[in-house]
């Protein structure tokens, strides 16, 4: 009896969670990953820039660094709002 | 500027200017840079354009098919999950550039050198000398290599990587008597 009430309990519990803030909370996270995605990219650009230096080696570099940058905006944006 | 930057971007570059590698030798020239025929990136790149319109089908699409969930959340949130979405297609967009620009094969008038990088975790890089290559075949097949004229190379060597393969270059007929040419020119030269 005890183990019916209890589970209609967890069932009430998980209809009445707020869905918006395990997105948001699922959002934050992924905008953390994707900052560590970011530095990664600069780490893997300056690599293959050390193995392949061409014309564009510059312009990729600027182009992490900027990536980085909008990561880390992201981020910010996502804890004010 | 343009014609600088068209050939920074060519798959098929004979005598390339402003390119360097990690193991060039100072009387090492860079004779040939080879990466994948640039039509092989579509599939990846009518990916992203997908990507790119899914937000605007969930916004303007449900008033043909009622409200989905996506138009009910707070419009912060909505707006959170637009701009992680569109970082995601970034990402994936930039990534798959540079998995395309950095996978190259480099032939110099000593030897040939192939750099392989799979993913933002693994890279290999593998060289044969000129007079380690004892044979080049070059193979077209399938209807969209037919169709823009790419195919592979494969290069078989006396050395400890036994075959090195090129694939989905363009023009891969001029490719392979480009390859066999060099090795004639500068073999009799290194052997001597």
């Amino acid at each position: 009896m005890t183990g019916i009430v209890l589970g209609e309990d967890i069932a009430v519990n998980i209809l009445n969670f707020p869905l918006e803030l395990l997105l948001g909370g699922l959002l934050r996270l992924l905008l953390i990953l994707y900052l560590l995605f970011a530095l990664l990219v600069i780490r893997q650009i300056n690599l293959l820039n050390s193995i392949l230096g061409t014309a564009l080696s510059d312009a990729f570099r600027v182009f992490a660094y900027l990536h980085l940058l909008l990561a880390i905006g992201a981020l910010v944006f996502a804890f004010l709002v | 500027m343009a014609s600088k930057f068209r050939q920074a971007l060519a798959a098929l570059i004979e005598n390339p200017q402003n390119v360097s590698f990690e193991t060039q030798t100072k009387d090492e020239k860079t004779l040939l840079l080879l990466r994948r025929h640039f039509i092989t990136n579509v599939p990846w790149m009518v990916l992203v354009l997908v990507m790119l319109t899914i937000p605007l089908l969930l916004t303007y699409l449900p008033q043909f098919s009622g409200e989905p969930a996506y138009l009910k959340l707070p419009p912060d949130l909505r707006g959170l999950s637009v701009l992680v979405w569109y970082l995601l297609t970034l990402g994936f967009a930039f990534e798959s550039f540079l998995l395309w620009y950095f996978n190259v094969f480099i032939v110099t008038n000593r030897r040939i050198v192939d750099v392989d990088f799979w993913g933002l975790l693994h890279k290999s890089v593998s060289e044969t000398p000129l007079a380690n290559v004892q044979d080049v075949t070059h193979e077209v097949s399938g209807f969209w290599p037919v169709v823009f004229d790419y195919g592979h190379i494969f290069i078989q060597t006396a050395g400890e990587v036994p075959r090195l393969e090129i694939l989905n270059v363009p023009r891969p007929d001029l490719v392979h008597k480009k390859i066999a040419g060099l090795v004639q020119k500068y073999d009799g030269r290194l052997r001597r």
